[in-house]
């Protein structure tokens, strides 16, 4: 009977595993790329803040402690999509860009332990860029095309210690790829063209732990800890001459972040704060500082607005509305030292489906990456994102 | 209503794929910014150095020249060049019944002035193989008959016209009845000119043999025999015996009559063994004095050398015409560059792999693309009085990138 529930997971699994795409920024093409924050479904409508949420349909992937799926196997896979307008110095492109971002897989082992696979980016990078030159015989084009990303693929447990207090742990299996190709072609004849490639693999163990407590019925709090990783790198360089280098293995430091969330329910409404930061500052390359790296630190605040969670209730009224907003400071600096930021809204709505067996997440963030007074240039997001949660009965327990 | 479990994962699967093929993405669109900022030690620019030929030397060796559409018969520039002739004679004709034989042959250029060249025609030994394509007047002077002459006939100083001259019978009919025809031989003491006639690899009015014949049913015939095998069998009398290295020299020298031909270095220690060449462009100030081409010139095959004899240039091996470089150099011009686009990827290539080692760098060796062509040569300073003459290499080239991650 596993074996057939399996036969339907893997393709999903490899749909997600083949690529993590995100849409062009020059940022992307520093130290590891772009971080990739998500919480929830969920929590994406409500600027980014869940860690201290618990719902029935909100896998948590930065808390794995913040679960509430009771008996049910529950499994969520989410997509993204991102339409990214960047500016510089008067000049715009859009770049566009979708694709499978995650999924989170939970079995209940027993009514206090919850078995959790996941798969999640943590970061990406995707960018080409482009340059004229001319010299006095001849005129060529570089191009810089850069794709990759790193993914953390987990296996933890849930562990419900009493009510209204749990806790729990991921390890993750970090690994990922990032590819440069540097191309350089020439208008006249004559010319040979060049194309080289560096490939680079990454790999590392990596930990994430997280807690929610509820002193109170209405209040959760949540903590999550994800250490740092320690990522073996391997390069290879194939050369426009046919010919290819490979480098020595060297390490990367992935660095540690510490999050702190906190919620409030009511009949009806949720309200939602985060903070997370993540010690970029510390990011090393074979062991030496990389300069003009800071702290990641992200704001987060949302409401969510559920007229009933009765399944017999009128469908309109079963759909969540939500509403947040994030401030962030990325981990890079522009050359006068200026951190780069994002202001962000979000938007975001839940459909249930087969009564309450399961959500359709949907959300909208709209915000500015930058502007850097050096580059004077600035991106513009639209990102929609949309999940699909859903659970069943598996396994029957005698009591 | 309940949904299987099997189908709520499906619908699943459908939705995730559906997304992913709706959102789409945008490929290779360049973003305005960036390049500049990118932080990379080193980006691969490309970068443009240019590097003098650090020795010359020339040696000569004796041009083959039986393939070329050519024939040369005349001196010029202490060079003397024969011809050797065969017909196909015993495929055409049934029996050795010949009452004459006429050869025509159809003069297309001259070299140089003077009075009318006095030939004489002697046979080719009986069984003496010799090889159009190999044949030099070396390996052929020791196997003909001196004494007895055949033919004559004479050359004068034009561009076009056509010759002829009566082959003794007895030999004609001796090749047929033998099967196989050893040919002729045309030689003559003094000449003060070159003559150039179409050769059998020339396209038209290469040379025939006119014959009347009588078929074995008696029956009289005509017919033009064509030329199985032709050759320019050059000999040149020159101040240094052939394969000595004349080292350290001021002109470069490549004749196509002479077969004269130069061996230039480049030092390309200042390359970096990771570099990709882009573009290389060869350049040769010519010494226009001893320089002599028509029109259209003269064809300059570069090519790298692949073993170390410059000791011996006897056994010195030049890489095959697949990998050498070819350009048309003119008399009258100041300078000559390799700068066709075939040239100069061939170029690249030959400076690709100095530089990266994949072959060893023992010189470049220019070579007349045509040996025994024509009376065409080149000279080039090689810089040896004046540096600034020396010729150049102007080698296009970038290194490749830093890593995102390189230390």
């Amino acid at each position: 009977m596993i074996k057939k529930h399996f036969n339907h997971i893997i393709p999903i699994f490899i749909l997600f595993v083949a690529s993590t795409c995100f849409a062009d920024s020059y940022y992307s093409a520093l130290g590891l790329g772009m971080p990739r924050y998500f919480v929830s479904p969920k929590a994406v409508g409500m600027g980014g803040a869940g860690i201290g949420v618990v719902d029935r349909f909100t896998l948590n992937a930065m808390n794995p402690a913040a679960l509430n799926i009771g008996n049910i196997t529950t499994v969520a896979v989410d997509f993204q999509y991102e339409n990214v307008e960047n500016k510089y110095s008067g000049n715009k492109i859009t770049t566009r860009n979708g694709n499978a971002s995650g999924f989170r897989f939970i079995v209940p082992l027993k009514a206090y332990l919850k078995m959790i696979m996941s798969l999640r980016p943590l970061a990406a990078s995707r960018y080409v860029f482009q340059k004229r030159f001319s010299n006095d015989s001849v005129t060529y084009d570089r191009f810089v095309k850069g794709s990759g990303g790193l993914n953390a693929a987990g296996l933890g447990l849930q562990y419900i210690v009493m009510p209204g207090l749990a806790v729990g742990g991921v390890i993750n299996f970090n690994f990922g790829s990032f590819n440069e190709e540097w191309k350089t072609e020439f208008s006249e004849p004559g010319y040979k063209n060049s194309d080289d490639k560096i490939n680079s693999h990454l790999w590392g163990g990596g930990l994430q732990l997280g807690i929610l407590y509820n002193p109170i019925k209405n209040l959760g709090i949540g903590v999550t800890y994800q250490s740092s990783s320690n990522l073996r790198t391997n390069t290879q360089t194939e050369f426009g001459t046919e010919g290819t280098i490979e480098s020595e293995t060297i390490r990367l430091s992935y660095p540690s972040a510490l999050g702190a969330g906190v919620s409030f329910g009511f009949s009806k409404l949720v309200l939602a704060a985060d903070f997370f930061t993540q010690f970029w500052n510390k990011y090393t390359v074979a062991g030496r500082d990389i300069n003009n790296f800071g702290a990641f630190k992200r704001y987060s605040g949302g409401i969510e607005y559920l007229n009933s969670r009765d399944p017999l209730a009128a469908y309109g009224k079963k759909i969540s509305y939500r509403l947040g907003g994030y401030f962030a400071q990325l981990p890079f600096k522009d050359i006068a030292g200026n951190a780069v930021k994002e202001k962000f809204m979000s938007f975001g709505l839940g459909f249930p489906f087969q009564g309450n067996q399961g959500r359709v997440d949907t959300a909208v963030e709209i915000g500015t990456r930058g502007p850097s007074s050096q580059m004077n240039s600035q991106d513009i997001v639209i990102r929609i994102s949309g999940s699909v949660t859903g659970g069943e009965l598996w396994f029957q327990r005698r009591h | 209503m309940r949904i299987s479990k099997y189908k709520m994962f499906n619908y699943l699967g459908l939705f995730a794929f559906i997304t992913a093929i709706l959102a789409g993405c945008t490929n290779d669109k360049p973003l305005p910014s960036g390049y500049e900022l990118l932080p990379r030690e080193n980006k691969g620019d490309v970068l443009v150095k240019t590097v003098r030929a650090n020795k010359a030397s020339t040696f000569w060796e004796t041009p083959i020249a039986g393939s070329r559409n050519t024939l040369l018969l005349g001196s010029h520039d202490n060079v003397k060049s024969f011809i050797a002739m065969r017909f196909l004679t015993y495929t055409v004709l049934d029996t050795p019944s010949v009452n004459s034989a006429v050869v025509r042959l159809t003069q297309s250029y001259h070299t140089g002035d003077g009075d009318s060249i006095s030939v004489s025609v002697y046979p080719i030994e009986p069984d003496y193989a010799w090889v159009e394509s190999e044949v030099v007047w070396n390996d052929i002077k020791d196997h003909f008959n001196a004494d007895s002459v055949i033919a004559r006939f004479k050359v004068a100083p034009i561009d076009s016209g056509v010759i002829e001259f009566p082959l003794d019978l007895a030999l004609v009919n001796q090749w047929v009845a033998n099967d196989f025809n050893d040919g002729i031989i045309m030689m003559f003491d003094h000449a003060d000119f070159m003559a150039e006639f179409y050769s059998s690899n020339a396209s038209s009015n290469w040379g025939k043999l006119h014959v009347t014949y009588t078929k074995k049913g008696g029956t009289p015939d005509t017919t033009d025999l064509d030329v199985l095998s032709d050759a320019s069998l050059l000999e040149f009398n020159a101040q240094i015996p052939e394969y000595q290295l004349d080292d350290q020299v001021d002109k470069l020298l490549v004749g196509n009559l002479t077969g004269y031909r130069s061996i230039i270095n480049f030092d390309l220690s200042g390359i970096p063994k990771n570099a990709t060449i882009h573009n290389v462009r060869l350049n040769f100030h010519i010494d226009r004095e001893n320089s002599d081409t028509r029109s259209f010139g003269m064809r300059i095959k570069a090519t790298p050398i692949l073993n170390d004899s410059l000791a011996n240039p006897e056994n010195l091996e030049f890489a095959n015409d697949s990998k050498a470089a070819t350009d048309v150099a003119l008399s009258t011009l100041q300078q000559f560059d390799f700068s066709s686009a075939e040239a100069m990827l061939a170029m690249n290539t030959i400076f690709q792999g100095w530089v990266s080692g994949q072959l060893t760098n023992y010189g470049l060796g220019l070579l007349p693309a045509d040996p025994g062509l024509n009376t065409a040569k080149m000279s080039f300073y090689s810089g040896l009085a004046d540096s600034s003459l020396a010729p150049t290499a102007r080698i296009t080239y970038s290194v490749p990138p830093t890593g995102r991650f390189d230390p």
